[in-house]
């Protein structure tokens, strides 16, 4: 067992450089460069612009800012004053000892703090999204097979079919109207309400000093954008759970047991369940962290001040120490999730020997 | 002009207290104006201190924190002296015209108490000209602290006493005073003790959170992604009813323009500059008459830049030695004729009505209708049988008489100057926007069909700003891009950061499209240089030089947008001008917003 | 473990008939009939191959109605539904609603399908592949796979849009390339599964190459859950297309698509409706009409179920 996550964990190793390889190319070797966006300045003369870009190293070669943001470059000679010679060490240490260098657009901010400050309220949402999504999804699953062919088995596998269907800033932007403007003022017409919204229209909390309530009392900030971004989660999940189900349902170990004479109840509910479940539970990880990248849309739309809004800003501005950052940040975090399901599948299926 | 301001407020009082009794709960006082709540989508700022920021959510925040040495008039947009939150309080010019000395107003303190000196500003000077801090605003000095040459005017900043700054430029030159205000005076007393002479160290704490300051709000508290709020500073000297009426100012972030206007109209926001592609709803919607709203004509144009050299062969505008060295005209837009044929085909007024809503103010060169050297006379004429005439005239025919097709070089310049085997050439060329605007794309399309209808083969497409749009632009391999500048206050109209050879460098100048006209240059260098500067001079001197750009057209210039503000119904005290929409925030009472 | 298998297997496989193609046969004439007795998915297929055809009909239906997509007229614009000489109004600069939506039809199922396709052709040969040979091979394709999965995939389409600005095809590529690895996970799996069964130990014992055996006997036989992922991967590109335009990544003016018209119609929410209403209708339409079908597919073509 020991063997086997050492194991798991040395493969992760290459995945990480291959990411981090990758991406550093991809963003380096695209046309436009982070100095032409930051100094688009008709005030800024070429000197300064000159200097920028030596003092962000943006004009050095490919392989030797990959070299310099992974392992830096204090064991190195490197032009300081920006004279166009060496004279003396940098002061780089690079990805690897923990140095994530400097914000471009924020001069003198951490990226790794600006991504921090950040990782809250993402965390938040996903929490919410992974809990409504996999009750929901598990519940709507079971019980549809359960129900197979009848009326609640057809209505939930077509409302999860829509619920995904929908563009998500679609349906947000429609909902955030609806509760926000259009529900309340047709309320008023029968003495309902002063009009002002039903729910709140983005934000994670309301705008008052001294931080955030605690999340029990700002649930309802939460609601919108939980709805949102779980439909995708209901959806998949109830039709794995329902497919899940009913192949156990025809195996011959539950075939066994009815012949055995348990109730329906405890074959449902006891034994075909906790299988249906099982292969699914290890990809709680992958899914989780998977919610953490995609949710740039539902950050828009809702004004969540979550990690997406940051990625996006630093992907348009051109900030590459905080696009790394966060493409770090998540590849850790997905590499992670990957090795976890994998030893909680080969810890639960009796199957799996190492 | 304070006088005047506490007037203007009270006629203001007077019109608008009747029309909202109803609103009897909410009346001006000390704290009692509500809160302000501000939508915007300029993202977090990257710092609160006014020496090493330069973006415009950073500016936003410490302009209301710290005083300017020189204050800018809202209501003119000139520099003026005694106006609230500025330390000056009159200025003169030596008999050269280039030693200034400012007097300081002696009854204004930092919030501690303190009083503000002389001495804070020779701070910030210090701290910029040091050379240590990323400063945007270094290139104002003559030399920085070590002696490397910074390319400015000024030489020295000098401080006698406590309320006299004495600055010294190395030219008399009339643009060159408004530099004065590029530096923010900072508290001297916290600054030195929290720093030293260590200016480095501000670099490494930029969001710190300023304690002691001067303006109408104060503690600031910031939350990354969510929002910043400043409380109100009743120790404030300068407010406009004597003390600051709204508790708390808040900026919330919203990532999405249509978001903030639908929370806006939700009843969460207290104001909203109104999205240009959603003003027309502001202005005929039913639902969203009863908003306040203000209109105005902004300080910046949109225009369509035009590449006068060939964007097959970027030459820098000057050699070695400083001299302009002619480059190869741009196949198509390298003759004149051409480039006014355009200004003749696309009918501006049908661009502005139709696309933007009438949400535009058309013009014709740099300048815009609010600057003193604005000359209305200048207007390109719509006529697209005058545009087809003067493509023919250079020698751009339409061979077979469909205006349809495209016309093709027949003796045209490049043929007859560069390259005989461009005869027969179509009348081709790129029309490129910043893609993620649709006001922008649907600018551009328009442009290309208008073109297209004299006989122009015009290819539009919106790029991605940083990896195309940009790239091109600099690198001058563009062909017709279109782009907006904002102008800082006060208005100036001077043009050699845009149309001198020194600024044409392919890969970052700004003189892009590689435009020469020496004769616009000598102007432009004697308007900046009259003895006296007197306004009557170099106004005239200014009109002959938008008589060039006019007629030799470096950009098509195209409109000054209108800007929308719109605030909560019975807002009261909110007095907008043309150069802030929210100058008068210290005695704004807003309405409560929509919390549920 | 896997040799054993082989040996065991093929005593089996010896008194069974090898002659796959018939087990097939039946399959298939069993699903088909599923499939025909399915009306929900008949409807859904029914849906998407109309707006496809009248998608690619676009230029007669212009011709027919004489109006042109690109013909700008800003005098008229915002025009509402059943406006005259404008079946579905006009659009902000007075363009034809209705000939747009239909060429935007084209690019955007255009992309999704060729998109799918590409990475299935990816997709299934590494898939069966790595499920054929198992092992070193298996195990560098998959961890190829989860080093492309660790970035979120929003992240990195949003990267690569942000810094090519795609054409429609440059799309395609960057949408197949990168989409593959959900195929090749599912075929892989089958694949497994299916070279352990007797037709295919039948055929090796026969000598057949291994070549021949991945593609003439195993890849044929994943047939029907290919076509499953091709209906439900053509679906969520339709949506990853609409939320690349929206955050402004997607298909760039002048060319329309379903998704760059949504993004667009957002701004005229209150003026015109029908911009924003019509676009979205048919994006979700064509969206739900995909996943009705992957669904209906797999029902009809899954051995496990029976009738």
């Amino acid at each position: 067992m020991q063997e086997y996550i050492i194991r798991r964990l040395l493969q992760g190793i290459p995945t990480f450089f291959g990411i981090t390889f990758v991406v550093y190319a991809i963003i380096l070797l695209a046309p436009g460069d982070p100095i032409t966006i930051l100094a688009f300045d008709p005030t800024m003369r070429q000197d300064e612009r000159d200097r920028l870009a030596a003092q962000l190293g943006v004009n050095d070669p490919f392989y030797i800012q990959y070299l310099r943001w992974l392992v830096g470059d204090d064991w190195m000679m490197v032009d300081t004053n920006y004279d166009g010679e060496v004279d003396s060490w940098g002061d780089n240490y690079g990805i690897l000892r923990g140095d994530f260098g400097t914000s471009f657009k924020f001069r003198g901010s951490n990226p790794l703090n600006l991504i921090a400050e950040r990782l809250g309220a993402t965390i938040e949402l996903n929490v919410a999204v992974l809990l409504t999504g996999l009750t929901s999804g598990i519940g709507i699953g079971v019980l549809a097979a359960v129900y197979r062919g009848r009326f609640f088995d057809k209505f939930t596998r077509i409302f999860a079919v829509i619920g995904d269907s929908l563009p998500a800033f679609w349906l947000g932007l429609m909902l955030l109207v609806f509760f926000g403007i259009t529900l309340p003022r047709f309320l008023i017409d029968f003495g309902i309400g002063d009009g002002s919204p039903l729910l709140p229209m983005g934000g994670r909390c309301p705008p008052v000093r001294g931080g955030c309530p605690p999340l029990f009392e700002r649930l309802h900030y939460l609601l919108l954008p939980t709805i949102v971004s779980s439909v995708g989660v209901i959806a998949v999940w109830s039709r794995l759970m329902r497919a899940s189900m009913l192949e156990i349902i025809n195996s011959d170990y539950i075939r066994t047991g009815r012949a055995k004479g348990l109730t329906a109840r405890s074959i449902w509910f006891k034994h075909a369940l906790r299988n249906a479940i099982l292969p699914f539970a290890v990809f709680l990880g992958p899914v989780f962290f998977s919610l953490l990248g995609g949710s740039i849309i539902i950050e828009r739309i809702f004004t969540w001040p979550g990690v997406g809004l940051v990625t996006f800003d630093a992907l348009v501005s051109r900030d590459y120490p905080v696009l790394m950052t966060s493409v770090v940040i998540a590849a850790v975090l997905t590499i992670f999730a990957y090795i976890l399901s994998d030893i909680l599948y080969a810890v639960f299926d009796p199957r799996v020997r190492f | 002009m304070k006088r005047i301001t506490v007037l203007l407020l009270l006629l203001t009082l007077c019109l608008v207290f009747p029309l909202s009794a109803q609103e009897a709960d909410l009346a001006p006082g000390p704290g009692l104006g509500g809160r302000i709540i501000d939508g915007s989508t300029a993202g977090d700022p990257a710092t609160f201190n006014p020496l090493i920021g330069g973006d415009t959510a950073s500016s936003a925040v410490y302009s209301l924190l710290y005083p300017s040495i020189i204050g800018v008039s809202p209501f003119t947009g000139l520099e003026e002296p005694n106006l609230a939150g500025a330390m000056a309080a009159g200025w003169e010019y030596d008999e050269t015209g280039t030693v200034l000395t400012i007097q300081l107003r002696d009854d204004i303190a930092w919030n501690d108490g303190t009083p503000i000196t002389s001495a804070d500003y020779l701070w910030a000077v210090n701290a910029v000209r040091s050379g240590q801090i990323d400063s945007p605003r270094a290139g104002i000095f003559e030399t920085m602290a070590d002696g490397t040459p910074a390319g400015g005017k000024i030489v020295s900043i000098e401080a006698p006493d406590d309320y006299t700054v004495v600055v010294t430029f190395n030219e008399a030159d009339c643009i060159s005073f408004s530099d004065v205000n590029d530096v923010t005076p900072v508290p001297a007393h916290v600054f030195s003790e929290l720093y030293g002479d260590d200016y480095a160290a501000m670099m490494d704490e930029p969001r710190r959170i300023p304690t002691v300051s001067f303006g109408p709000f104060k503690d600031v508290e910031f939350s990354a992604g969510e929002r910043i709020s400043l409380l109100a500073d009743q120790t404030y000297p300068d407010s406009i009813l004597g003390f600051i009426s709204p508790s708390e100012s808040i900026t919330l972030q919203v990532a999405d323009e249509n978001v903030a206007t639908e929370r806006f109209i939700g009843g969460e926001f207290s104001i909203l500059g109104v999205p240009a592609t959603r003003q027309a709803e502001f202005r005929s919607d039913p639902d969203l008459l009863e908003y306040p709203r203000f209109e105005f004509t902004g300080n910046g144009f949109t225009f369509f830049g035009m590449n006068h050299a060939n964007p097959d062969n970027p030459q820098p505008g000057v050699d070695e030695d400083g001299n302009h060295v002619p480059q190869e005209p741009h196949p198509v837009l390298g003759d004149v004729l051409v480039r006014q044929a355009i200004s003749h085909a696309v009918d501006m007024d049908a661009l502005i009505e139709g696309i933007r809503d009438g949400n535009g103010f058309k013009v014709a060169t740099h300048t815009i209708p609010t600057s003193w050297v604005y000359n209305p006379e200048l207007q390109y004429e719509h006529n697209p049988d005058l545009a087809m005439e003067k493509l023919t005239q250079a020698g751009w025919i339409d061979h077979d008489d469909d205006p349809d097709t495209p016309r093709v070089c027949e003796d045209c310049l490049f043929a007859r100057e560069v390259d005989a085997d461009f005869q027969g050439s179509e009348l081709a060329l790129d029309l490129h926007v910043p893609a993620g605007s649709e006001i922008s794309e649907q600018m551009g399309l328009f442009f290309q069909s208008e073109m297209n209808k004299v006989g122009f083969k015009a290819n539009f497409e919106a790029l991605d700003w940083g990896s195309a749009f940009l790239p091109e632009l600099t690198g001058q391999t563009f062909d017709m891009n279109m782009l907006g500048w904002s102008l800082g206050l006060p208005v100036d109209p001077d043009i050699s950061a845009f149309y001198y050879p020194e600024v044409d460098v392919p890969g970052s100048g700004f003189n892009f499209g590689s435009y020469y006209n020496a004769e616009l240059i000598e102007l432009n260098d004697q308007a900046r240089v009259v003895p006296g500067c007197d306004t009557e001079t170099r106004k005239a001197l200014y009109e002959q030089v938008q008589e060039i750009l006019f007629n030799d057209m470096p950009y098509f210039y195209m409109y000054v947008s209108e800007s929308m503000t719109a605030v909560l119904p019975g807002t009261l005290n909110w007095n907008p001008t043309p150069f802030s929409r929210t100058y008068s925030q210290d005695a704004w009472v807003s309405p409560a917003v929509a919390q549920p | 473990m896997q040799k054993k298998q082989t040996v065991g297997s093929l005593k089996v496989g010896a008194r069974k008939r090898y002659h796959e193609p018939y087990l097939s046969m039946t399959m298939w004439r069993r699903g088909l009939r599923r499939l025909r007795r399915d009306r929900p998915t008949m409807a859904a297929m029914f849906t998407v191959l109309s707006l496809a055809l009248i998608s690619l009909l676009a230029p007669i239906f212009s011709a027919v109605l004489n109006v042109d997509p690109n013909e700008i007229n800003v005098t008229n614009n915002y025009a509402p539904l059943f406006s005259e000489g404008h079946l579905l109004g006009t659009d902000e600069l007075g363009r034809d609603h209705f000939s747009r939506l239909l060429y935007g039809g084209q690019v955007s199922l255009g992309i999704a399908f060729s998109a799918a396709l590409l990475s299935l052709a990816i997709g299934l040969p590494v898939g069966v592949f790595a499920g054929y040979y198992g092992g070193k091979r298996d195990d560098f394709i998959n961890w190829f796979i989860i080093t492309l999965n660790s970035i979120p995939f929003l992240y990195l389409l949003a990267i690569i849009s942000a810094l090519l600005s795609p054409s429609p095809l440059t799309f395609v590529l960057i949408l197949g390339i990168l989409g593959w690895t959900g195929t090749t996970r599912l075929v892989r799996a089958e694949s497994y599964s299916l070279k352990q069964r007797d037709f295919v130990i039948a055929a090796q014992a026969l000598g057949a190459s291994n070549l021949r055996l991945m593609f003439q006997h195993i890849a044929p036989n994943m047939f029907s859950l290919l076509i499953v992922s091709l209906a439900l991967s053509m679906g969520g590109l339709i949506l990853t297309e609409s939320a690349l335009s929206f955050i402004g990544f997607g298909i760039k003016a002048p060319t329309p698509t379903w998704g760059n018209m949504l993004s667009g119609g957002f701004d005229y929410m209150r003026r015109a409706p029908h911009l924003l209403v019509l676009p979205g209708m048919l994006i979700a339409i064509t969206v739900f009409c995909f996943y009705l079908i992957g669904d209906g597919l797999r029902d009809a073509f899954d051995p496990k179920i029976a009738d």
